[in-house]
């Protein structure tokens, strides 16, 4: 059992207004409890309804046409004026084209890029993916104390990614640092000052995103679109028609791949080695049996859930979980309460490699907008295990360091996480 | 209700007796079929329900259309004459004894 899911700090009364979702810290006890007592509540800081029972949840991700996808990507805490500013100055175009978009624009839009992002089509770059871990693993020889997410895990799948979108590998630092800002703007709590300078950040990337997109176009006209990266496939499915793809969509498409694709997989890999190394047993099971492997990746999706919450407009007036709730409403999924519904997974807090069901969770989401990366997601996880496992089976965590946690209310995994590689 | 049967690559068979009106990806769900996740809840977008339905019970399962047969061509074990997404096939007394294949 890991210790620091534990502990309860949020103190007695109302449950809305004891919610505290920027917080690691009690998070788990709290939502059993709401599970328990108050399934579904509403909480004034964030003005949504917070719906944290599995079914409930599979059954709003299902219902597209009562419940909204629009608002999922919205800034939780509305931008100012001047922030504002600045991004219409510096003409941040970026449109909802995927996980943010209805129908029939979503179907659109889906039908081509899945195309591309597909099971099939990730298989091809297995060995590339094997490759570029072992590479980033090979950064680790000769030392002993290393901090994994910043020697393995945050840059990585930001690596992966661009051999899909066809991007430069050095880019991959600055792509990650927009994106956090990106993240922190979205979903985290920044101060004003802060969000001026995310706002700035916000344009570069989408600059950046915006770049690729051209360029590629440019190359393409000249030498015709054979590319067999993700724009390339955008590009030529578009051949030149705005309204089968315009350029400001395949611009957001690029900032949607480059953005979701990575960040998700970096927490994902993170938490799930947190945990498996807080208890040694789950660890030495898949040193000894790696078939183990990719169940213990769903397992940790499950756990810990890289991405905790989500969030649906209502349409219409709806009732959830015996709540009325008016149309218009924000609604927050609870995506970790779901993963540990007592309902839905027994013993949901023990973190077992073995779970029978622990596929059934719902850390990609489910329905229409089900996460289009994740078999890629879980290709990466489950190549990281097999290689970290079979070539530092004694590691383990630095019993000196506590883990640390973002202030986000939708990206959730550990800042940094040191061991001790056991050499 | 009706008689529903997969079979896993090393040939055991796993019957059920599925309601009519329930489609077959829920129905597998629902009798720890392995391998079918249905992680999309049916709406085609992640072919997690694969199934090779088995050549006397292809006649009544019909034919894939237009989104089922494009996802049909990502399935990573590869797409056989008889694919289906099982969360287009809705129980009915057509389907009775119905034989399906489960691929991993």
């Amino acid at each position: 059992m890991t210790k620091d899911l534990q502990s309860c700090p949020f103190s007695s009364g109302k449950l809305g207004e004891r919610f505290r979702p920027y917080e690691q810290d009690g998070m788990f006890e709290f939502l059993k409890e709401a599970r328990e007592s108050e399934p579904v509540f509403y909480n004034e800081e964030l003005s949504c309804w917070v719906v944290t029972k599995k079914n409930d949840i599979q059954a709003i991700f299902r219902d597209p046409d009562r419940f909204s996808a629009s608002n999922s990507q919205s800034p939780i805490n509305a931008f100012s004026s001047e922030v504002q500013q600045i991004m219409v100055d510096g003409h941040y175009t970026r449109e909802p084209t995927q996980a943010n978009t209805d129908r029939p624009k979503h179907t659109r839009i889906r039908n081509i890029s899945g195309q591309f992002l597909n099971t099939k089509r990730f298989a091809q770059y297995e060995s590339q993916v094997r490759e570029l871990t072992r590479q980033q693993i090979a950064t680790l020889e000769g030392k002993n104390a290393v901090d994994l997410v910043e020697a393995v895990t945050y840059e990585l799948p930001a690596k992966v990614l661009f051999l899909l979108v066809g991007v430069p590998q050095e880019e991959s630092y600055r792509v990650k640092k927009w994106s956090d800002n990106t993240f922190n703007m979205t979903w985290g709590k920044p101060t004003e000052e802060d969000s001026i300078d995310g706002a700035r950040g916000l344009v570069e990337y989408f600059d950046f995103c915006k770049s690729v997109a051209n360029s590629r176009l440019k190359t393409g006209l000249e030498n015709g679109f054979d590319g067999d990266d993700y724009v390339s496939h955008l590009l030529r499915t578009r051949n030149g028609d705005d309204e089968v793809l315009s350029m400001n969509e395949v611009a957001s498409l690029i900032h949607g791949v480059l953005a979701a694709g990575h960040e998700t997989t970096s927490n994902g890999s993170a938490s799930l080695l947190w945990a498996l190394l807080s208890d040694r047993e789950q660890w030495q099971k898949l040193v000894k049996s790696p078939a183990l492997i990719p169940n213990a990746v769903e397992e940790g999706l499950r756990y810990m859930t890289p991405f905790i919450t989500w969030r649906r407009l209502t349409l219409t007036d709806v009732e959830i979980g015996g709540v009325a709730i008016p149309k218009g409403s924000a609604i927050l999924m609870s995506l970790v309460s779901a993963n540990h519904d007592e309902d839905s997974f027994e013993c949901p807090m023990k973190f077992d490699v073995e779970r029978k069901n622990a596929r059934q969770h719902l850390a990609f989401g489910n329905g229409i907008h089900f996460c289009m990366g994740a078999p890629l997601a879980r290709m990466e996880m489950k190549i990281l295990l097999e290689e970290l496992t079979q070539r530092y089976p004694n590691m383990r965590l630095d019993e000196e360091d506590t883990i640390q946690w973002p202030l986000n209310m939708g990206f959730r995994g550990p800042v940094k996480l040191k061991v001790d590689l056991g050499e | 209700m009706i008689n529903v049967c997969w079979v896993y690559p090393d040939g055991t068979e796993h019957n059920a007796s599925v309601a009519e009106g329930v489609n077959l990806m829920e129905a597998a769900i629902a009798n720890d079929i392995e391998s079918i996740y249905g992680e999309c809840g049916g709406s085609m977008a992640c072919a997690t329900c694969h199934v090779e339905v088995d050549e006397t019970s292809g006649v009544a399962a019909g034919q894939p259309f237009a989104m089922e047969n494009e996802m049909l061509d990502m399935v990573e074990s590869g797409r056989t004459p008889t694919s289906r997404l099982s969360c287009q096939l809705v129980a009915s007394q057509e389907l009775d004894g119905i034989r399906m294949k489960v691929t991993w």
